[in-house]
């Protein structure tokens, strides 16, 4: 006569069932985070705040002919122009309250196309922000914005075609 | 002898380890409801806050301001002046920023922090293009994200010379 034995095939059927389940909700849990910390972060870049912070930079240095032509000479040579540090050397008052009532920690004048250039001397934060930049149409340069808040932004100026 | 059937610990095992893995799935479910509902909260006030500085930018530079003055009714009230002859009013309570026709009603989670609320001029002895500021802070906070603000902070930049703010 055939024996039929059951003894541990509940036990043995709940663990494999159990632990399938457990694997999917770590994967779930994983892919969730990543797109919970995405989001987040996704706040933190080129936010209209920022952009107008940039915009009234952007004003101000086209109304000095002293910076732009600064930044003319320059830009050939050095791939990334520090205007806080510009502003501070050479103690121009209105660029350093304008920088400071913007919040920013740091403001970066480079050529339009930041892909061969090297952020390395500045925090991670601001090397994986300009990874993300698309070098793309017709203005010369670009400023690049680190605010106190940890937020970054960026914009181009300056037609080439003038 | 009969072997078929389950003994009392493999069932009890059973029964435990199903129990475990539906409460895991419970939390899940709730944790994932809680960050759905913050993130629909926080959405709305970014997407408000970039309305509101967006429109405030826009008539301020744009239209060219050529004075200001408070309100005699409410606390933190300001009427614009443009050079095109228009004017717009902005008026700040601890619920309800509105600016000229647009109106925006704070949920019951946001306030405005009326105590940090400014709006100020900062003239420098600067001969640059421009020498002076017009500084206007509207901080709004939320309870569920209390390191965040979603507010407005304004810089206005203008040359005092040419404009008597």
């Amino acid at each position: 006569m055939k024996k039929n034995n059951n003894l541990g095939y509940m036990l043995v059927e709940t663990l494999v069932v159990s632990l399938f389940v457990c694997g999917m909700l770590i994967f779930l849990y994983i892919q969730f985070n990543n797109l919970n910390n995405n989001y987040n972060y996704s706040f933190t870049l080129n936010m209209p705040e920022d952009l107008y912070s940039l915009e009234n930079i952007k004003n101000y240095i086209i109304s000095e002919d002293n910076i732009l032509n600064y930044i003319d000479e320059n830009i050939d040579n050095i791939d990334i122009i520090d205007l806080k540090n510009y502003c501070t050397t050479n103690s121009i008052t209105y660029c350093n309250k304008l920088i400071n009532y913007e919040n920013l920690s740091n403001i970066l004048i480079t050529k339009s196309d930041t892909t061969n250039i090297d952020f390395t001397s500045y925090n991670n934060k601001m090397v994986n922000f300009t990874k993300k930049i698309h070098s793309e149409g017709n203005e010369k340069y670009r400023l690049i914005g680190e605010f106190s808040s940890n937020r970054f932004a960026t914009i181009r100026f300056g037609d080439i075609n003038e | 002898m009969n072997n078929r059937g389950f003994t009392i610990i493999e069932l009890v095992t059973s029964f435990a380890l199903a129990s475990i893995i539906f409460i895991l799935l419970l939390r899940v479910v709730n944790i994932v409801k809680e960050v759905y509902i913050n993130s629909n909260i926080k959405t709305e006030l970014y997407i408000n806050q970039a309305s509101f500085s967006n429109l405030l930018n826009y008539n301020l530079n744009h239209k060219q301001l050529i004075e200001y003055d408070a309100c005699d009714d409410s606390s933190f009230c300001f009427n614009f002046y443009y050079s095109d002859s228009t004017s717009s009013k902005l008026v700040v309570t601890s619920s309800q920023i509105t600016f000229d026709s647009y109106s925006y009603k704070l949920n019951k989670n946001s306030y405005v922090d009326m105590d940090n609320v400014l709006l100020t001029r900062d003239i420098t002895s600067s001969i640059e293009s421009y020498n002076s500021f017009l500084i206007i802070k509207i901080p709004i906070k939320c309870n569920m994200f209390k390191n965040i603000d979603f507010g407005i902070d304004l810089v206005h930049m203008y040359n005092s010379n040419t404009i008597n703010l």
